[in-house]
Formats: C-alpha cells, structure tokens, sequence
C-alpha cells in the first residue's frame, strides 16, 4: 500500500470508499432517514486512526449531538475533540471543547469558535481533524441571506481543503429546494445521498468522486 | 504582484514587519478611521485586525469591507479569546480568528492570508469549479472594443424587440463584479458579484430563468435586485471555447413573468451568437497585433 493510500480518510462500516484528504463532502437527505446518524458515522470513523473531530451543532445542544455519537460508537475525547453548539440556553459552560454561540443565526460567532478550535488541534500536533456541520439547513433557516451562509461554507471548506481535513455537513432536501442545494453543492467535492426504501432499507448513494460505488448501496 | 494587506492595530507593529518582510505590501493603520480612510482610497487583497481598536472593534472595520468591497478575507488577529468577541450587531459578516498567542505566529498569519486569497475563501456566493482558468480566459477578451460592442449592441437590440421586457444587456463577470455592455433599457454600473443574478447563471449547464426574484431563496432577499427593477430573469451563459462562462446574454423585467419556450430558445441562439462575436473578435485582435508585431 503506498504512503498516499495509507493517509486517506477511512469509513469504517459504510459502503464508502477512502477519499483523499481535504475533502468536503455534502451528505443530503431527509431526518427520517437516519441522515444524521450516517454522517456521525462517516466520523466516529476517524477514532480508529487518532483523529481530531470538531461537530457544528447548529440543530441542537452539544448534550445531545455527543448522545448521537456516543449512539454510533463513538466515544468523545476531549484531548482531540470539540463542540460547537449554537443556542441562546445561555449554558454556562466552563469546558474549553464546548463552546456556545448565541444562535444558528450568528455565522460570525460560529466561524471565529471554529478557526479558534481548528487552530487549537493544529497547534496540539493533531493534524487530522473531521469536520460535521449539522445542518446547513438550520442555517440557512435562521440566515436573512443567502450571501453570509456561503462565506461561512466557503471558510469551512476552504479550511479543511488546506489543513488536508474531511468534513461531512448535513443538508435536509425536504428543507430546501434543488436550486438551493445545488448551488450550496458547488462549494463541494461530492455528495452522499441518504434514504430509507419503502421497505424500511437504509441506503446511500454517492455522486462526485472518484472510485466509489455506484448507485444504492443499501447498509 | 504583491499581496497587498491592510493590517490595523495600534500596538503590534512586529507583525507589519514580519508580513512586509515575507513579501507583503502592508498597509498600516493605528485606528478603526485610518483603517477605513485607507480602504476608501486603495484596492487591498485583505484586511488583518486586532480585536479592540483605540476607537473601535476589528469587527466594525470588518462591517466597512462588507459593505465596500465584500470578497475581501477579513482575519482578526488577537489575543482576545473568542468568549470575548460581541459578535451580536455582526452576526452575518463571517471572518477568520487566529490568536496572536499562536506559536510561529507571524508565520501562521502569513500562510493563512496566503490560503484565504489563493482560495477565495470568504466571498458570498458559489463559485465555478475552474475559476481560476475562466478568469484567465476572460483576459484574453478586450470586451470594450469598438466593434466588439456594435456587434453586441445589434443582439442585445434584437432580443429587446422582439422579447417585452425592460431590460437586456451582456453582462461580463469579473473577479470581484459583474460589468454590463450593450445595454438596452438602461445603463447599469457594475455591480458586486455576490449580488447579481448572473453568478448563479454561469453555474447552470444551460439557460436560467427566474420567473420572479421573491419566489426564488437564491434571490428573495437581495435588495439590490430591487434596487434595479429586477421581477423576472432570463440568462444564458455565454460559453468560451474551452467552455468556461465569460458571463450571460441577459433579459429582465420589473414584473414578474414566465417565458416561453421559443423565447428561451431564441435567447439561447442569441448567446452562441454573442459568444462567437466575443471569441471571432477575440482571435482577430490576436492575428492583428502578432502582424503588427511581426
């Protein structure tokens, strides 16, 4: 195995390929479907090989975004792990790996906590770090305008493209619409779709990049 | 050419040294006015802040480049830590947090900028996978020539005669703005990229029609299109011949309406027809001046 395949990004369980680092990927699909869980997944993966994680918990309280991955096998590590949540609870948190910002609406609040933590890592020596953004949605809901929520996508991407990261951020379909989420898409290498079949099957289907399985891949 | 960089702060001029001597053209300014008159009167690549400003916040010189020139990456450098940055009146501004306390400080500062300016990182709006390459293409067009505009102006003429609306013109998208040429209807000046229609119409694979702006989210609230009478949009992309989009072949109109299909498709014909007028004129100029330099 060559040094560059030993350093891709790995997941674990998921019917997905190793993707290069400093990859950004879209994972859209409905709440129902397990989205959430997925996309949690595709990062508790990172704990196999030592990585850093920073989670964006626009949708809810750090509290519960930790239950979710500590739900998928994860298991929060605070020498290499941090949160974002974003509500106005005002939950005085004394922890340096939670942090709060007033609202999902606060995009300059969420990136500043974010380059603050991402630096943080760096200068700890943790040189890859995953990234989960949940959910675009949220913030383009709380967002009076469109143009703030793509500098705040592009910061992010643009991140993670020079610090060789990966991120995954959510994005709910049902939520927006496909003007919407292929315009945000752009800002990305590739996207992975989540359903669950009338059958009750999970599935995914990734579009994008290269060497992955094609079409539903049911999990 | 140098990256030029406006770096505001009244106590660290370590740091204006240390960018400077990494190549940098640094703009220094001791307060929130000097930084804002210096933005007034130059172009810059970015703007670096320290957090507190003898008469104001990095934050409310941040606010100034959103308004006057909003691709700039804005980074606040400081040792204020995040818990204490007011991020309430500035919640949608968005910039880069680097502590100055950071080992190798100056040197992390300077391949951030680096990183930000190379990547676009901070602008507001969604851009083509080969940017750079469409840009570099677009230099190879002299759009304001003589010639190149009668030629434009006979099918920005044609469409509006044919097609009711307000408004048609070329518009030309630039690294920052969008130009408009051949104008029917009225002159438009050039306009920020992250508030015109065309930048999403270059993105589509073909032509982009918006029967009414308030019932799009891409454009429901951008005052500005209001501001021009802008309802309804038809835009086709005007295709160079390694197929990156220069910009559109463009009608508006201040009511909202629908477009019929042979309308789409004669708007469609009208831009090849604009974007081969570009690219014919572009490779007569080319042939001319390596005539007259032979």
């Amino acid at each position: 195995m060559s040094q560059d395949a030993e350093q891709r990004y790995r997941f674990g369980g998921l019917p997905i390929e190793s993707v290069r680092p400093g990859t950004n990927l879209l994972v859209a699909g409905p709440p129902f479907a397990g989205t959430k869980a997925v996309a949690l997944q595709m990062l508790a993966a990172g704990e196999l090989a030592d990585e850093g994680l920073v989670l964006v918990a626009a949708d809810d309280t750090a509290e519960s975004i930790l239950k979710d991955y500590t739900g998928v096998g994860g298991t929060f590590d605070r020498g290499r792990m941090a949160v974002i949540e974003c509500n106005s609870s005002g939950n005085d948190n004394a922890d340096e790996n939670v942090r709060t910002v007033r609202s999902p609406s606060d995009l300059t609040g969420i990136g500043i906590e974010f380059s603050s933590l991402y630096e943080g890592l760096y200068t700890e020596g943790v040189e890859r770090v995953r990234i989960g953004l949940f959910s675009i949605s949220t913030l383009l809901m709380y967002a009076d305008e469109l143009q703030p929520v793509y500098r705040f996508l592009h910061t992010v991407t643009g991140r993670v493209r020079s610090a060789e990261g990966l991120a995954t951020c959510v994005i709910d379909p049902t939520a927006q619409d496909e003007q919407t989420i292929s315009s945000v898409e752009q800002t990305f290498d590739g996207r992975v779709d989540v359903r669950q079949t009338d059958d009750g099957d999970h599935q995914l289907r990734i579009q994008g990049l290269p060497d992955q399985p094609e079409g539903w891949q049911t999990f | 050419m140098a990256v030029t960089v406006l770096y505001a702060d009244d106590a660290r001029t370590a740091t204006a040294e240390a960018l400077s001597e990494a190549g940098l053209d640094v703009r220094e300014a001791a307060s929130l006015d000097e930084a804002t008159e210096t933005l007034a009167t130059t172009t810059v690549d970015c703007v670096v802040t320290a957090y507190d400003l003898p008469d104001g916040t990095g934050l409310e010189l941040f606010a100034t480049v959103r308004e006057t020139a909003p691709d700039t990456p804005c980074i606040l450098f400081t040792g204020v830590a995040t818990s204490e940055i007011d991020t309430t009146a500035f919640e949608g501004l968005v910039a880069e947090y680097l502590p100055s306390g950071t080992p190798n400080a100056h040197e992390r500062l300077r391949e951030l900028i680096d990183e930000l300016v190379t990547r676009r990182s901070q602008v507001g709006y969604p851009l083509p996978d080969d940017e750079d390459a469409r840009l570099a293409a677009l230099e190879r067009y002299d759009v304001e020539d003589a010639a190149t505009q009668a030629a434009l102006d006979r099918l920005t003429e044609l469409a509006a005669h044919y097609i009711d609306v307000d408004k048609v013109f070329v518009g030309v998208l630039g690294e920052h703005e969008e130009r408009f040429f051949s104008c029917q209807g009225a002159d438009l000046d050039p306009l920020e990229r992250e508030n015109t229609m065309c930048t999403h119409a270059i993105l589509e694979p073909d032509v982009m029609v918006v029967e009414d702006t308030h019932d799009d989210p891409r454009f429901e609230h951008n005052d500005a299109l209001d501001r021009l009478n802008i309802r309804s949009y038809v835009g086709a992309p005007l295709h160079g011949p390694d197929g990156a989009a220069l910009g559109s072949f463009c009608l508006t109109d201040d009511e909202p309406r629908a477009f019929t299909d042979d309308e789409i498709g004669c708007i469609r014909l009208l831009a090849d027809e604009a974007a081969e007028q570009l690219d014919l004129r572009r490779k007569l100029q080319a042939a001319q001046t390596e005539v007259e330099d032979g």
